[in-house]
């Protein structure tokens, strides 16, 4: 058996598409997970990971579709061989970019610090790059994750 | 997740919250706490040691239930965080609105 190593290619599938419902964000998460394993992150790299994951998946699930109109969210992950986890998350929702929403006061007494926006700021903080762009009616939120992350 | 409640003593509540703190389970924090709230009860001890994960779902429960508490001139404390839960704390800015001690007995000698 091969050694594990970080240009070890992630073994199929690398295709999740399920109802962007909240009873299958642990789907998604173990999916995801399970691949960075393979990919010989720490413990602390991958709790980092499932930490952007969450929120990206929680912004789809609640912001994608209408009640009335459910839709699916798309998970890809790409294997690039260069070490860094690529992710695509899809879904065919209204038109939304979760990077425009702005980052809170961290230094903010308590009373004072707003409840939402930490999200974003955890996504923007532990990737090494995040992009959005609209394509095909599609939203699509890509981010890379190295091994190590410095910032 | 798991919400227990450990003793009352002193005015405070101590609790202990196991699992996973996420976006499918926060709301059990907060019905929970505000059930105690809807009690009198206003100052609380959480005992994290078994908490494994939180996100900023979960974040985001404790910040509602600590203004809350806050306003009522209560108290919320947390103890015995793991190194995974503490980074969150920190990278988030949350150790320096929440008070964070090392283990209950810390939080009880404050």
């Amino acid at each position: 058996m091969p050694p594990l190593s970080n240009n070890r290619k992630p073994t199929t599938p690398n295709l999740l598409e399920l109802p962007a419902k909240l009873e299958n964000l642990p789907r998604f998460m173990t999916f995801v997970c399970e691949q960075a394993r393979q990919f010989d992150f720490t413990d602390k790299r991958t709790l980092e990971i499932e930490l952007v994951l969450e929120e990206a998946l929680v912004n789809v699930i609640e912001y994608a579709y209408p009640a009335e109109q459910p839709g699916n969210l798309i998970l890809h992950l790409e294997g690039k061989h260069d070490g860094k986890l690529h992710l695509e998350i899809k879904d065919r929702g209204v038109s939304f970019n979760p990077l425009e929403r702005a980052a809170p006061d961290l230094e903010a007494e308590l009373m004072e610090r707003p409840i939402g926006g930490l999200g974003i700021f955890l996504m923007k903080e532990l990737t090494d790059g995040i992009t959005w762009h609209r394509e095909d009616n599609e939203n699509c939120l890509s981010i890379i994750f190295e091994p190590r992350h410095v910032k | 997740m798991e919400i227990k409640e450990l003793k009352r003593e002193n005015e405070f509540l101590t609790a202990t919250l196991s699992g996973r703190m996420d976006a499918i389970t926060a709301t059990e924090f907060t019905n929970q706490f505000e059930g105690w709230l809807a009690e009198s009860q206003k100052s609380f001890t959480i005992d994290c040691s078994q908490l494994d994960y939180i996100s900023s779902a979960g974040l985001r429960a404790i910040l509602i239930i600590a203004k809350k508490v806050r306003a009522l001139d209560g108290k919320l404390q947390l103890a015995a965080l793991q190194e995974s839960v503490q980074t969150v704390f920190e990278i988030s800015g949350f150790d320096k609105i929440i008070p964070i001690f090392a283990n209950l007995d810390d939080a009880a000698a404050q």
